[in-house]
């Protein structure tokens, strides 16, 4: 039978090697960098650190699982939506997290801040539902 | 939604690996439905219906809460 309903299209299971190696020279570089052995800028440094740690979570959610199947691509969904809601969630009360204990409405969550933490949300949460189910 | 998947796996001797790997799915999503964790897909329904020989209503029955 034809499948109408085609299933989530996912990076192949070497792509879970290439994610941790990065997120290994992520790591390296953080180091390399806090011990002023690689003379970068600052801000520059923090960019190179957001966007590599970013690029392998990324890459890690979007690997196939040892045993991918309907199931799992059903728990995944569902680990996609609630880090969706909860990073929506945050974005709005981070204001209001911030006038409670700064005093100062505005919010300085960056984007990046907002997708690391969603993609580590996502993470917790497909592993809970996935040791549940 | 329950089924009679253990019962169908018990007369036929196999085990939840092997029909696992006969349908393409993990064992665990074997177990999840069997302890009616988890629907299949019409697809998947069908699939494990032919591993048995039976027709899809003959292994899995609608509660009164469905």
């Amino acid at each position: 039978m034809k499948n109408a309903q085609h299933d989530l299209k996912r990076l192949p299971r070497s792509f879970r090697k290439v994610s941790f190696g990065l997120l290994l020279l992520t790591v390296l570089f953080v180091v390399l960098s806090t011990t002023h052995t690689l003379s970068l800028d600052k801000e520059i440094s923090k960019q190179i650190t957001i966007s590599t740690l970013l690029l392998s979570l990324l890459l890690l959610a979007l690997t196939k699982d040892k045993a991918e199947d309907e199931r799992l691509q059903k728990i995944r969904l569902k680990a996609y939506t609630a880090s969706f809601i909860y990073g929506v969630t945050l974005a709005i009360i981070n204001p209001l997290l911030n006038l409670v204990f700064d005093g100062s409405f505005l919010s300085d969550m960056e984007v990046n801040q907002l997708l690391i933490t969603m993609l580590l949300f996502y993470f917790i949460v497909f592993q809970l539902l996935k040791a549940r189910s | 939604m329950k089924n009679t998947l253990k019962i169908e796996r018990a007369i036929k001797d196999m085990t939840q690996d092997a029909l696992a790997a006969e349908i393409g799915v993990s064992r665990q999503t074997i177990n999840s439905i069997e302890k009616n964790r988890y629907v299949p897909s019409t697809v998947l329904a069908l699939k494990i219906a032919k591993v048995f020989g039976k027709t899809v209503n003959e292994l899995f029955e609608l509660e009164a809460e469905d």
